[in-house]
């Protein structure tokens, strides 16, 4: 498949406004200002452009809801939070193409009639701060970002947010707490952000990888966009492959290219001629997978059937060397450290689950802690307020489910790791 | 594991005297046009200030509690939240070293202990000459350069114990 | 009618809102569903998950009910096996790390863990890690934080937040050691209403004034009136063994720190046990009858000496209605003059009871628009306060400030118009009301002002004549208003509606031959004609020997201003009846004891003009007995009939005397277009320019002021932090 979303990518110095442009960067803005808003969120549902930062919902479809609330201020946020453990496909674009996802960011504004726009940036980043600051500022001066764009009286204001350390800040309410200067701590949905979200403004909030994908899916058409990779979820996609493989990397590819291909074809197949041992396909959130399921195709329906996710198309790949014990307790540790702390099961449950990792890697683990993790998970499951304590389960699970042997062997031998 | 989040990190920093330069109430009063409202500026104020002095402090968040009109309750319960705003005094250079997932099948574990080692102090710790410190970081979105850190804003990818004495010559 | 939806819950079939949730239609239907974080004074906010019920044909298994809305046909079940086994796991959850030292917690017996951890019959937990620690306890002025008990339910800091505006408690750190915390984990630096200790499900937060004074199951509750400010708030005294040991709000379900710790003023040492007469310069010890015996034949003396109009009474604001209305039956009746004021009213809000009148509290919330024209209103009657935060914070309505200092409205406010004083705030917005000229904030404020349909105005306490005009100019141009004149005093409005006053009998009906007649029929008196003096000309005349005796029930002058010491002594005779040796009782030549309001019967009327019943919740003290009887036991002894079993039979002749009163339900309002001076343009207030100027104020904050009473409760003293004449 053609690049698309990386295709300047590796121009160098792409970040560059004039070096961007020469390659085609706000070619498409004339285009989507040459149609109603209303047609611009009608071709994004069309084309059945569906969400890239995790949950995978109808794009056109959140736009519409957002749009179709009456009044002039709402706003459109950017979640450049990437805080999915395995996930680094978005800081590409952030590093190397920001006028890409300025140029979404401009006519997504257009479509749901958001004047203000946002970009919520994780604060792992900090050169991609700087590269975004400097992109915006590019862009302000050519008359892309400000009042009256192209003469077409578009105004679209843009400015970045830079987090602080918060993996649940990418989870969009909270995210919109945090913009707001508080705690990270998810909202009660309804009301969605959609009818009332930042500043209790109706509120757009698309991942980066998303927003990308506008320019060319308004430049191309619906129907060209919509041909691309799998029926149920068209479109390019960027795999963030990680983990025990000979080319770790982001590669562009078709949606529903299956892990195989991921794996063996494109990445160079596992590390040192290992044997393969479990993917965990779609960031940490998402069920480990096993080499039985390498023909799955990466899509979002495909990877539900196989009893996992897509998530943010994170594939983080493990050999037969890995202790999943391990695997499952940095998982663990990293979800307790990042509960926001507001719900009971989420808060209390990844603390204990956390707890009796340390325990098992300490090598002062009991056959009988299996049970209890699956007691804990059970007691956590179905109750948490927002995904994350769902999420926060799905390592202990699905590692105990395919790999309880590696338990049983790792608690009898009564080894210890320093961790 | 990293854990900003200890009691005692708040309790002692209490007391030490930082006067707000002109430069710095400029910096927040710019930022804030950014947002509708005057709480939307609490994160970057607090960044604005940790650039400049290397940590937050009760009279860091008590001025822009005032600079803000946002209760100090508000401020310090905001940026005791995340765990990137710090509370002690880092290195002139700060290592963030990734322990996630993808680092730590490639050795990130090896990693620390090795930096441990080398620079003589556990995480969260200065080195005595003042030069480095480094904690432990959730993923940095650098997976595919695992093992990886940042030292101050510079990343550093596919880390070996070799590599990261070569890299540790290029600070001063 | 609105629209509904039908829900069935538990085979209970209601129809309710669109918008309600799932708990406010379980409710609705009469089934409990049980809770931690949810509150109706909150918004939904979802943390504790034992809420949780199953709806049929859901994707989900488990949904929250006090965060999900209902929709139309919608059925759900809120208990089956596996919803008791989930709830079970969430409180098997929360005590995995609860210290569990229910034997030395307060709280014990009505907190809400331990009802559900003994409802679904919680075993020994599989957590055998160590307990989490967090520093234990906080202390404050107060209120102590026992922080290892807190479940993270939020209530306490949302109530901070939503209903009182101060913001004080914030949830700090993240995941399992988020805890609740102030600023910097000092202690508490707030307006210590206490409501966080009320949310509290746990034993998390506590009073200093009950730890381990009582079992709740130990209590007896007596449902009385806030004696400390003209809101009137409904409070219920908790006594254990006769002795108050805790208060707590009634009815309206809130109260400020001055009704919720303020009453151990009646247990202060001050506090007068028997009758004091004057013997060679020194106040000693007499009986009741010595006592009454020298007021009796001194104020004779000097009224055969004088006439009755050298004698003057003082009244209070603190006293029942029975108790004002006999006060001013006495002195008009027995004394015979019409000398009896309150000198209170140098604090009377201009125009009130004439152009305004108080809207109900609980119906700031509804307007569309709250205009403040007094910054210090959340201080000086604190649940106009907290009505007004809930109208911005709860209904989402407009407030327009006047406000030339930073208080915590100010975050709430649409508009500010910091001003030094409202007359000039009032220059300015009157003429862009007019014509929409003017600077930025004025013009949006008389934007949001003309917009509203409806306008809940704060009227200030006290106002100079043209900011009085003004207001009323401004009110002209509004639509739909509401005044809220404040009142600080707490009985005022009861004493006014009581004819203390020189120139109105009881129900402001004026003094004068055709209502004289009438009222000295219905007392069988005789009754002087002239209006009398008010206090200001009372305490005039004593200067210049007009007057000559005093009596005063409930009052301390010169405890409020030093000034009036000389003056008072300049008197030939002072009775003071109190409940307090006050300054003012020590310059008397006999002191008179009376309980407090916690020891005795009767009614009082709020700024609302509200009738509420006070009840006695301990015996009186020492020999000290209720004001009514104190007078009526005067007057007999003076030759005037005044036979009164009880209180009750007071309201009744008052029922009978003052047609505002007639068919006044307990808990009623009586209605402003009965009032005779409804729509007059006269004034109730009085002013002065050196009575009470440099009044004594006991507390560096207005809210912890309220003079001689508050300034006797240990607990409020903690809180005010110097004593300043201002
Ligand atoms: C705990 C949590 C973390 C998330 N983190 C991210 C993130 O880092 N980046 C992101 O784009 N979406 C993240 N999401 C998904 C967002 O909530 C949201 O679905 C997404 O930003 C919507 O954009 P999209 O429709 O373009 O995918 C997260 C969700 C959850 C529940
Ligand atoms: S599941 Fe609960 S505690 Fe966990 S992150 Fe979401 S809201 Fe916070
Ligand atoms: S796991 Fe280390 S950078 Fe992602």
């Amino acid at each position: 498949m053609e690049k698309m979303l990386l295709k300047r990518v590796d121009i160098p110095n792409s970040a560059d406004i004039d070096v961007a442009m020469k390659n085609g960067a706000y070619s498409t803005l004339a285009t989507a200002f040459g149609m109603r808003p209303v047609d611009v969120v009608n071709e994004v549902k069309r084309a059945n452009l569906r969400g890239r930062g995790g949950a995978g919902f109808p794009t056109g479809l959140k736009w519409e809801l957002c749009s179709r609330v009456p009044g002039s201020l709402k706003y459109l946020l950017c979640n450049a939070d990437e805080g999915e453990p395995g996930t680094f496909k978005d800081r590409f674009i952030l590093l190397q193409d920001p006028h890409l996802l300025i140029e979404g960011m401009i006519i997504s504004g257009f479509a749901i009639g958001a004047e203000r726009g946002y970009i919520y940036l994780r604060y792992e980043y900090p050169t991609a701060l700087v590269v975004l600051e400097k992109a915006i500022e590019q862009a302000y001066a050519k008359g892309y970002l400000g009042k009256n764009i192209l003469g077409k009286g578009v105004n679209f204001d843009l400015s970045v947010h830079r987090g602080a350390g918060a993996y649940i800040c990418g989870e969009e309410t909270a995210l919109i707490e945090s913009l707001e200067g508080k705690r990270g701590q998810p909202r009660i949905r309804p009301p969605f952000p959609a009818s009332q979200g930042a500043w209790r403004k109706p509120t757009v909030i698309n991942n980066v990888e998303t927003l990308s994908n506008i320019p060319y899916l308004i430049a191309m058409g619906a129907d060209a966009y919509a041909k691309i990779g799998a029926e149920t979820a068209p479109g390019p996609k960027l795999y963030g492959v990680s983990g025990m493989v000979n080319k770790p990397g982001v590669y562009e590819l078709p949606m529903g290219t299956t892990l195989r291909d991921i794996i063996y074809t494109h990445c160079g197949g596992v590390r040192g001629g290992k044997k393969l041992k479990a993917i965990i396909p779609g960031g940490a959130s998402t069920p480990i997978l096993t080499e039985q399921h390498l023909d799955v195709t990466m899509d979002f329906n495909s990877l539900v059937a196989a009893g996992s996710m897509l998530g943010s198309g994170a594939v983080m790949v493990m050999d037969e060397t890995v202790n999943m014990v391990n695997v499952a307790y940095v998982l663990v540790r990293f979800f307790a450290h990042e509960s926001c702390g507001k719900c009971t099961p989420c808060r209390e449950g990844t603390s204990w689950l956390y707890q009796v990792y340390k325990r098992l890697m300490h090598g002062e683990g009991k056959l009988d802690d299996i049970d209890l993790l699956l007691y804990i998970c059970d007691t956590v499951k179905g109750k948490c307020f927002c995904p994350l304590g769902e999420g926060a389960i799905q390592p202990v699970l699905s590692s105990i489910k395919h790999f309880r042997g590696d338990y049983e062997q790792w608690i009898k031998s009564g080894k210890s790791a320093h961790v | 594991m990293s854990d900003q989040h200890e009691e005692a990190h708040f309790c002692r920093t209490a007391g030490e005297k930082i006067m707000f330069s002109d430069a710095i109430i400029d910096a927040i009063k710019k930022v804030q046009q950014r947002y509708p409202d005057q709480q939307g500026a609490v994160l970057p104020a607090l960044h604005i200030i940790q650039k400049e002095y290397g940590k937050l402090t009760y009279e860091a968040m008590r001025f822009v509690s005032q600079q803000l009109r946002v209760p100090e309750s508000d401020v310090f319960g905001t940026a005791t939240f995340y765990s990137l705003y710090r509370w002690k005094n880092p290195g002139r250079h700060q290592i963030q070293i990734c322990h996630n997932l993808s680092c730590s099948l490639l050795g990130a574990e090896t990693m620390i202990k090795h930096l441990e080692k080398k620079l003589g102090v556990c995480e969260g710790e200065v080195t005595k000459d003042g030069r480095f410190s480094f904690i432990r970081m959730e993923c940095i979105g650098r997976c595919d350069g695992a093992p990886a850190m940042l030292v101050g804003d510079d990343y550093h990818g596919e880390l070996t114990p070799e590599k990261i004495d070569e890299i540790l010559k290029k600070y001063e | 009618m609105e629209n509904t939806v039908t829900v069935t819950i538990d085979g209970i079939t209601v129809k309710v809102k669109p918008t309600a949730t799932i708990l406010e239609a379980a409710k609705a239907a009469g089934v409990r569903i049980p809770v931690l974080c949810a509150d109706d004074k909150l918004h939904p906010y979802g943390s504790c998950r034992i809420c949780i019920v199953e709806i049929e044909k859901s994707p989900r298994k488990f949904t929250p009910s006090c965060t999900t809305p209902v929709t139309d046909n919608m059925s759900v079940k809120t208990m089956t096996p596996d919803l008791a086994e989930a709830r079970k796991r969430i409180l098997e959850l929360l005590l995995n790390n609860h210290p569990l030292d229910c034997p030395i917690c307060d709280k014990a017996g009505s907190c809400q863990l331990q009802d559900l951890v003994h409802e679904y019959g919680l075993g020994p937990s599989k957590f055998t890690e160590k307990k989490r620690t967090v520093a234990p306890s906080y202390h404050s002025n107060v209120i102590d934080r026992e922080v290892s008990r807190c479940v993270l339910c939020g209530k306490c800091v949302r109530v901070c937040r939503e209903q009182n505006a101060v913001g004080e408690l914030a949830f700090t750190r993240r995941g399992d050691k988020s805890k609740v915390s102030t600023d910097f984990d000092q202690p508490l630096d707030c307006e210590f209403c206490g409501e966080c200790v009320e949310i509290c499900p746990v034993g998390a937060l506590t009073t200093k004034q009950f730890k381990f004074k009582g079992r709740t199951w130990n209590l007896e509750r007596i449902q009385s009136v806030c004696n400390y400010c003209g809101c009137g708030c409904r409070t219920s005294f908790e006594t254990r063994l006769g002795r108050i040991v805790r208060v707590r709000s009634g009815a309206r379900n809130y109260l400020c720190s001055k009704g919720r710790f303020g009453w151990d003023a009646v247990h202060h040492q001050d506090r007068l046990t028997t009758p004091l007469v004057r013997v060679s310069g020194e106040l000693v010890p007499a009986t009741w009858d010595e006592a009454l015996a020298m007021v009796v034949t001194n104020l004779n003396v000097i009224k055969n000496k004088k006439g009755a109009d050298s004698i003057g009474g003082l009244g209070s604001v603190r006293t029942t209605n029975e108790e004002s209305y006999l006060f001013q039956k006495f002195m008009r009746t027995v004394v015979g003059t019409n000398n009896v004021d309150l000198l209170a009213r140098l604090k009377v809000p201009k125009g009130l009871n004439t152009v305004f009148f108080s809207g109900e509290l609980s119906k700031i919330s509804d307007h569309d628009a709250v205009l403040v024209l007094d910054g210090d209103v959340g201080e000086l009657n604190p649940l106009m306060g907290i009505e007004i935060v809930r109208a911005v914070n709860r209904n989402y309505k407009k407030l327009v400030l006047v406000n030339s200092g930073f208080n915590k409205f100010n975050r709430l406010a649409s508009v500010v118009l910091d001003y030094l004083a409202p007359e000039a705030a009032l220059a300015d917005l009157l003429p862009a009301m007019k014509s929409g000229k003017g600077g930025d904030r004025v013009v949006a404020a008389a934007a949001i002002l003309k917009e509203a349909a409806s306008v809940a105005v704060i009227i200030p306490g006290r106002t100079t004549d043209k900011e009085f005009s003004q207001i009323k100019e401004l009110l002209s141009l509004l639509k739909g208003v509401t005044t809220y004149p404040i009142v600080r005093r707490s009985n005022l409005q009861g004493a006014m509606d009581m004819g203390v006053l020189p120139d109105y009998y009881p129900g402001y009906q004026k003094v004068g031959s055709d209502t004289m007649n009438r009222f000295a029929g219905s007392w069988d008196a005789i009754l002087p004609e002239a209006p009398g003096l008010n206090a200001l000309e009372m305490l005039a005349g004593i200067k210049t020997g007009k007057v000559s005796a005093l009596y005063i029930m409930g009052d301390d002058p010169a405890g409020s201003d030093r000034g009036l010491k000389d003056i008072l002594n300049k008197l030939e005779f002072l009775v003071v009846q109190d409940i307090f040796l006050t300054e003012t009782a020590k310059l008397a030549d006999v002191v008179l004891p009376a309980c407090s309001w916690a020891e005795k019967y009767g009614t009082v009327t709020s700024l609302e003009r509200r009738l509420q019943q006070v009840s006695r919740a301990e015996e009186p003290l020492g020999e000290s007995k209720p004001d009514w009887d104190i007078i009526q036991t005067l007057a007999r002894k003076m030759g005037g009939p005044m036979h009164y079993g009880t209180p009750a039979d007071i309201l009744n002749e008052i029922r009978s005397m003052v047609p505002l009163y007639a068919d006044l339900a307990m808990g009623g309002i009586w209605a402003r277009e009965r009032s005779p001076l409804a729509g007059a343009d006269m004034d109730l207030s009085l002013w002065s320019d050196t009575v009470m100027k440099n009044e004594v104020i006991t507390a560096d904050r207005l809210l912890f002021s309220s003079g001689t009473m508050i300034g006797r409760s240990r607990e409020i003293s903690t809180l005010c932090r110097t004593k300043a004449e201002v």
